[in-house]
Order: structure tokens, then C-alpha cells, then sequence
């Protein structure tokens, strides 16, 4: 990977990881560190990297900088879950994208990285389970039960409408 | 069963169209409907109002319950569920789709599911994106290793040259030294005599305090950098030969070796004196001002700075002395040293490169 594709790499790209990272951590100063650190360990890797490969590159590094990030931090985001789940019940839901959010912050983190790696960045199971070090099968079980659960809450609040 | 009259007819018209009766039961009854011919219309009409199944209506969704079928009750949700997440090839996204034209369950599930599905959100954008943006050192590193390869090779011809040459001149002057030291301290206070006597410009120039000698390096210096290096190297290598002890002791050997060539004898005794007995002659001192004025112009010397600057280092010289009878190679090492810390390092380096080649 040259300089330039780095870059190019940048520009593409460190809008999509930051967007992953900060919907996962949903922490902007903790996204955009993990963020670049996940850069910096691309360009000083960059001659190992495959430029075609970059972005599931940049994507794994990432994930892994952010699970390192969260064992880090689990106390607190214990805590911000909680609250959540207060949140919600007192809040009428006004919109689906709300509501979604909500219902994907319910989710465990392993769930929340494969619902956003395939929604946001449209990986196939077998991409996300490289990225995550699972296999396809757990990637397709995982995914699906998240899936259902979001449906079910959902579900769950428009009839409570 | 009972037997059929006037006031329990209806009831027994019921049984009859809701097939409960055996035939000879249903014989009696049509036979009383035939005996009492004003009960005939209301039998047929409780006969018309019973419902016969509609053949049209058919459950639509048969095969949805069918294992066999493709899309089924057991495997829907999952069916589904990869259809949402783009993991179906077109056929089978195909066959989903018309499944879900035609069960409104399915049609249900699934739009329900298409909600779930997460739209990136393109006013997230990542701030700090120009601190990302990198530009390759890779290229200037190498030139600089290079250039620092290329310096230290330089550095180490010159040393080992100089140091070649030195050991050369050892060779030949090495115990001359030692005489010539002894013959110096010995004709110190000559030197400081005949330093003040001679007059003219060598004699000043000879008496002079370690300040001239230095001037006279100063001078010199800088004449090797403007004019001819090589020149000036040159005279110092033949008065090491001349006068290795000189050469060693003082690091600033090119100022004496001029004046050696000129005169080495008094040379010889200024070198001594300069150690021992400058700073005891006031006379000379002033002497040496004078001369160094006269040196100054001679050589093209401008600042007095340097000369404040070298006044410390004979003083050091003076235990560069003693260094110097133990090991002749250690002093060699200092006089590069010096060479190369007391003044510019740059300059010098270039000047011996220059004179190497």
C-alpha cells in the first residue's frame, strides 16, 4: 500500500470506521481515538497491506482497537446502558430511527458490530467473520438473533403506541 | 324416537335435515309431511337453511405450511433474515419476494424486518480527518543515512590518514621528542630571552603567550578555509616531522609550524615556553599583543573574539603535555579532536576531505 492509497484510504474510509466505532462506543472522543489509532497501526503496516484489502483491514484493526477500548471501560458502559433502559421507557417514540437506536443499543456489543458491519458497510457474512474473528455460521446466528430482537422491540413499542 | 305429531314436528324436522335419524325414522317423517301438506313448506325451509361449503375459498398459503416448499412456516423468519442481509443469490431473493406478494404473513415479517435495517448516517463525519493524512519520510531518511554514511566514512578516512601520517612522523621523531622536550624545558627561560631580544616580527611572534599561537592558529585556520588547505596541512605534517614533540603536545600545531619553518629552533623554544613560561612574562604578553596584531594583519585574523575564546586551551595543553609523554597516540587523538571541536566542525572536516583527496 502506497502513500497514496493511504490517503486515498482516509478519504474514504474514516468516515465509515468512525461512524462504526462512535455507533458502537457512542463516545465521539473515544471513536475518534480508536480511530486513528487504527490508522496509524495501517501506515505503519501499510507496506503488509494489500491495497484492495484496506478497508476490511482498516475494519478489523478498528474492531479490535475498539474491544480493547471497551474491556477497558466496561464498568462505564454498564452504567450508560442502564440508563438507557430508563430512558426508554419514560420516551414516546417519535420515529423509527430513534427507536432503532435505542433498540440497537440494547443489543450486546458482539450483536451491535454485525448488525452495523452489515447494515452500514453491507459486509457478507463471511467478510464480517473475518473481521471479527468469528465464524460465518456465528456470524449468521448472531446476526439473526440480533435481528429478531430488534424487530421484537420494535414490536414492543409500537404497540405500546 | 318419539312418535311425531302436530306439536312436536319442528324439532323432529330439524333432526331430520341434520342427518341425526335412521332411515325408517326419516321415512316417518317424510310420510307425515305428506299426511299434513300445509307442514310441507316449512320442512323445505328448514332444509334450505343449512350451509354448504364453499368450494372457491381455498387457503391460499398451502404450500407456506409445506416442509417440502422452499419458504415454509419453519424456515421463513430465516429465509428472511438472509434476505435482508443481501446473503440470498437473485433466485432465491426471487422466490422470497413472490412469497411475500402472496402471504401476508411473510409480506408482514419482512417489511417488519426491513425496519430494523440500519441506514448509515452521512452528517457523522469524522472530524480530525486531515491529522490522518500522511506523507512518506522513507525517501528523505535514506538520503539522510546515506549522507550520514557518506560523512562518517569521511570522518573515518580523515582519522585514519591523519592518524597514519601522525604515526609516520613518530616513527621518525618519536625519541627526538622526548630530547627535544627536555632540550626545551631546558632552554626556556632562553626562549623567553631570546624571544624578547631578537625583535622584529619572528621574535614577538615566537615569545608570544599562548594567545599568539593561538591568533596564529586562528589565522591559519582561516586561512585554510579561504585560501589553500592543503598548504597549510602540508607545513604541519613536515614539522611534525621536524618536530614531532611540538606537533604533539599542541594541538594547535599549524600556527608554530609555519613560524617553525621559518625559524624551528625558536619555534622549538616558543612551543615550551608557551606552556610553561607564557603567563609568567608580562613583557612578553605585551609583546605577544603587538604580535599578534602584526600576525592578525599578516594572516587576515579579524576577531579579538577568538582570542578570548582561545586563551583557555594552551592551558589544557599543558596537561596535554604530560598526556603526551605517556601516549603519543592519545595526544593524536586530542589533536584531532581539537581540529575538529575547537573551531567549526564543518570547516574542518571539509578542509582535511579536501586535503585527503
Amino acid at each position: 500500500m502506497t502513500e497514496r492509497e493511504y490517503n486515498e484510504c482516509v478519504t474514504t474510509y474514516a468516515d465509515n470506521v468512525y461512524r462504526f466505532i462512535l455507533k458502537n462506543l457512542r463516545n465521539e472522543e473515544d471513536a475518534r481515538d480508536v480511530v486513528q489509532t487504527s490508522f496509524e497501526k495501517m501506515w505503519v503496516h501499510r507496506d503488509e497491506v494489500d491495497a484492495t484489502k484496506s478497508k476490511s483491514y482498516l475494519f478489523t484493526v478498528a474492531y479490535r482497537q475498539m474491544i480493547d477500548h471497551i474491556r477497558k471501560v466496561k464498568r462505564v458502559q454498564l452504567k450508560e446502558e442502564f440508563n438507557e433502559g430508563i430512558k426508554i421507557q419514560n420516551k414516546p417514540a417519535n420515529n423509527l430511527k430513534k427507536i432503532l437506536d435505542e433498540a440497537l443499543a440494547r443489543l450486546s456489543e458482539t450483536q451491535r458490530t454485525l448488525v452495523l458491519l452489515k447494515d452500514y458497510e453491507g459486509y457478507s457474512y463471511e467478510e464480517i467473520g473475518r473481521i471479527t474473528s468469528l465464524s460465518e455460521s456465528q456470524v449468521k446466528v448472531y446476526l439473526h438473533r440480533a435481528r429478531v430482537q430488534l424487530k421484537e422491540y420494535l414490536v414492543k413499542v409500537e404497540n405500546v403506541i | 324416537m318419539m312418535r311425531i305429531d302436530r306439536h312436536n314436528y319442528e324439532e323432529c324436522f330439524i333432526l331430520y335435515w341434520d342427518n341425526e335419524l335412521t332411515a325408517s325414522q326419516k321415512q316417518a317423517i317424510e310420510n307425515f309431511v305428506k299426511e299434513n301438506p300445509d307442514l310441507q313448506e316449512e320442512f323445505t325451509v328448514l332444509g334450505e337453511a343449512r350451509f354448504t361449503p364453499d368450494s372457491k375459498i381455498q387457503f391460499e398459503e398451502k404450500n407456506f405450511l409445506l416442509n417440502s416448499s422452499t419458504i415454509n412456516i419453519t424456515n421463513y423468519e430465516e429465509r428472511l433474515l438472509s434476505y435482508i442481509d443481501d446473503e440470498l443469490n437473485p433466485e432465491e431473493r426471487k422466490e422470497i419476494e413472490r412469497s411475500a406478494e402472496k402471504n401476508p404473513l411473510v409480506q408482514k415479517e419482512l417489511s417488519l424486518l426491513q425496519k430494523t435495517k440500519l441506514q448509515p448516517e452521512a452528517e457523522l463525519v469524522f472530524p480530525g480527518k486531515s491529522d490522518l493524512y500522511r506523507t512518506e519520510e522513507k525517501i528523505s531518511v535514506i538520503r539522510m543515512t546515506w549522507f550520514r554514511v557518506a560523512v562518517a566514512a569521511a570522518i573515518i578516512l580523515i582519522t585514519g590518514f591523519t592518524v597514519l601520517q601522525l604515526v609516520n612522523g613518530n616513527k621518525d621523531g618519536n625519541d627526538p621528542t622526548v630530547a627535544k622536550i627536555n632540550e626545551s624545558k631546558t632552554e626556556a627561560a632562553k626562549s623567553n630571552n631570546s624571544s624578547t631580544t631578537p625583535g622584529g616580527q619572528k621574535s614577538p611572534d615566537q615569545t608570544p603567550v599562548d594567545e599568539r599561537t593561538t591568533k596564529v592558529n586562528t589565522g591559519d585556520n582561516k586561512k585554510e578555509t579561504g585560501t589553500n588547505k592543503k598548504n597549510d596541512i602540508k607545513p604541519v605534517i613536515e614539522n611534525k616531522d621536524q618536530q614531532s614533540s611540538v606537533v604533539a603536545y599542541q594541538p594547535e600545531n599549524k600556527n608554530n609550524l609555519p613560524k617553525e619553518n621559518k625559524r624551528p629552533d625558536e619555534s622549538e623554544t616558543t612551543n615550551v615556553g608557551d606552556t610553561e613560561v607564557a603567563i609568567l612574562d608580562k613583557k612578553d604578553i605585551d609583546g605577544a599583543t603587538a604580535a599578534i596584531n602584526t600576525v592578525l594583519t599578516d594572516f587576515d585574523v579579524t576577531p579579538k573574539d577568538n582570542i578570548s575564546l582561545y586563551i583557555p586551551e594552551p592551558e589544557k595543553e599543558r596537561g596535554g603535555l604530560k598526556g603526551f609523554l605517556r601516549k603519543t597516540t592519545r595526544v593524536f587523538e586530542r589533536r584531532t579532536k581539537i581540529q575538529t571541536t575547537t573551531e567549526d566542525n564543518k570547516l574542518l572536516v571539509g578542509a582535511f576531505a579536501l586535503s585527503l583527496k
